[in-house]
């Protein structure tokens, strides 16, 4: 190109300083680009080099500090995630950054089942049942898996045309999440151009933001793993503490209960031949007074050595829980009746006979019921309800009485705990529910809210006649 | 004549109550605070009724019931237990439960003596 004139004149040198510095803002603006080159067609050879090397290094200084911002932005996803205890908070963190790195409109990420079987849409943005049909035949295809061999991030043009108006090639970049040979998952970006993809440093970027991505995932999962394990070991231990405790806590009380009943029988027999000799009448309230608590005490006794009597395992037969739950619910009837105790039962026709003691169970429920009206002292509704579910079989007590407070909750199966008043219970109904249960190989448990009522759900195992 | 009774029980509280209150229904009674004491009282008289405590230290009332049949004894044997359900030495006539009335003990045992 041959020069014509230098800039001879204050103004055009002042033109070109101000084209050069909005240069400097916008170093990759194609009408950037054309003004200056026409302004450097009217320079002068060694005015043209000073300027194309200051355009050089600007581009150059620019790009750098693009890769250092773009650096930064992985640093500050890694740190973030680095620390989440949760995939959620890894998932929000990453559909936040991805688009300071590559402006999407459309994007979403798949993850592998923990346990194996397939990748499922975990998080998305934009994405259409178009778009999931797509994935759908990649994965088919092996198109997916092909990217999960080939370890980077890669860019499939014109994949689909999803918009009907104009045709517009489409940029599907696939980004696999990988740890090792453990497929993590893969993120599926949908770019409006397979040219605004420009840089291969982008899709560098998004490769590295992907693997640092899979691996706290990866730990996040090995962390749920190991936390839910944790949980079931100590739920576990909890519950061979507690069973243990109570088993020593019930053959204790079965060794006191025996000693008692010695000096209760000498107590017992020496008051009625009191009450026989001719005492002051004003003693024979205290006597007939002392001779119902000795008799509360010897009733306690018995019904302590009756649980430790049922530590051997119970006799089984194959019976119908709904028809003893029917036969318990007769009997109990005219005193829930009288007492303003509406009941519904609501009995699975599909529970098959199975394995129990009908008597122990029937004592269970018996208890229940007992505890249902003592708490419903207005009336209220008692409800029984049987189901059947895989191989348990479920029977369900529930109360709309004055509940249990939270706190008291954990402690209604322990034996001698009770909160009714002392003289309308020994504290071993709910011990013994729990035995017959245990024994049976079975759970009971209970949930309460204060105020509003209570439900016991008994679970035991459909076990049929050999 | 008055019925015979021999009261094995190693509370002297319960051998005492228990003798008074038969002595005044007119039984003559004898005790012995354990089985081997009983086994020599028994060796020298003759009893209608036994009335035996289970649970024993030294020797069950169990071990007793066996020793009475093997000895011979032409008695009736009378079991105080704490325990209703569990399982009871064959031979026994009849059971009481600890803690037991006044009227409860003489019923019953009026009732053993009867059927003698």
């Amino acid at each position: 190109m041959e020069p014509t004139t230098s800039p001879s004149t204050e103004s055009d040198l002042d033109q070109l300083l101000q084209l050069l510095q909005e240069f400097q803002e916008d170093p990759g603006s194609e009408v950037m680009e054309q003004t200056l080159q026409k302004k450097l067609s009217a320079l002068d050879p060694k005015s043209q080099m000073i300027v194309d090397m200051y355009r050089h290094e600007t581009r150059v200084s620019q790009g750098l500090k693009k890769s250092l911002h773009r650096f930064q932005i992985i640093q500050n996803l890694c740190e973030e995630v680095g620390g989440a205890r949760d995939v959620k908070t890894i998932l929000d963190t990453l559909m936040q950054t991805v688009p300071r790195v590559l402006a999407f409109k459309t994007a979403a990420l798949y993850l592998g089942e923990p346990r194996g079987g397939g990748f499922a849409e975990a998080v998305s943005a934009g994405f259409t049942e178009e778009h999931r049909a797509t994935v759908k035949s990649q994965l088919e295809e092996g198109i997916i898996p092909w990217v999960f061999s080939e370890r980077r991030a890669v860019v499939i043009p014109q994949l689909k045309d999803v918009r009907k108006d104009s045709e517009i090639e489409l940029g599907f970049v696939i980004i696999p999440f990988q740890v090792g040979e453990k497929q993590i998952g893969f993120m599926i970006i949908v770019h409006d151009s397979v040219k605004g993809i420009q840089e291969e440093i982008q899709l560098g970027i998004l490769e590295l933001m992907a693997r640092q991505v899979a691996v706290a995932i990866d730990n996040c999962r090995l962390y749920e793993e190991l936390r839910d394990a944790n949980r079931l070991l100590r739920r576990s231990q909890q519950q061979v503490i507690a069973a243990e405790k109570m088993a020593a806590i019930g053959v204790l009380a079965g060794g006191v209960a025996h000693e008692i009943n010695n000096p209760l029988q000498v107590l017992l027999a020496r008051l009625q031949l009191l009450k026989r000799e001719k005492v002051d009448p004003s003693w024979i309230k205290s006597l007939d007074e002392m001779e119902r608590e000795a008799n509360r005490i010897a009733q306690i006794v018995r019904s302590i050595l009756r649980h430790t009597r049922n530590q051997t395992r119970p006799e089984l037969q194959s019976c119908q829980i709904n028809s003893i739950i029917q036969d318990v619910l007769t009997i109990a009837q005219s005193k829930l009746a009288l007492e303003g105790i509406e009941t519904e039962m609501d009995l699975d026709e599909s529970m098959p006979d199975f394995l129990f003691n009908p008597g122990e169970i029937g004592q269970v429920l018996s208890n229940l019921i007992e505890n249902a009206r003592h708490a419903m002292t207005e009336g209220g509704t008692l409800s029984l309800r049987t189901k059947r579910r895989g191989r348990n079989a479920f029977i369900l007590v529930e109360d709309t009485g004055v509940g249990i407070q939270q706190d008291r909750l954990q402690r209604v199966f322990e034996p001698f705990y009770t909160t009714k008043d002392p003289n309308m219970g020994t504290g071993l109904g709910l011990f013994l529910c729990y035995q017959i249960v245990e024994r049976h190989g079975g759970r009971i448990q209970v949930e309460s809210v204060f105020g509003e009522g209570t439900r016991f759900t008994i679970q035991l195992p459909l076990i049929k006649k050999q | 004549m008055n019925r015979r009774i021999l009261i094995v029980d190693d509370e002297a509280g319960i051998r005492d109550v228990f003798s008074e209150i038969l002595t005044e229904e007119g039984y003559e009674i004898q005790m012995a605070s354990n089985g081997m004491e009983g086994m020599q009282i028994l060796e020298k008289n003759t009893f209608d009724l036994i009335i035996l405590d289970k649970k024993m230290p030294l020797e069950s009332g169990y071990h007793f019931v066996e020793k009475i049949k093997a000895s011979g004894a032409q008695c009736k044997i009378l079991l105080i237990t704490g325990s209703p359900s569990e399982p009871s030495p064959a031979g026994v006539d009849g059971f009481l439960l600890k803690p037991c009335g006044v009227d409860e003990l003489i019923q019953t045992v009026k009732k053993l003596l009867s059927n003698s």
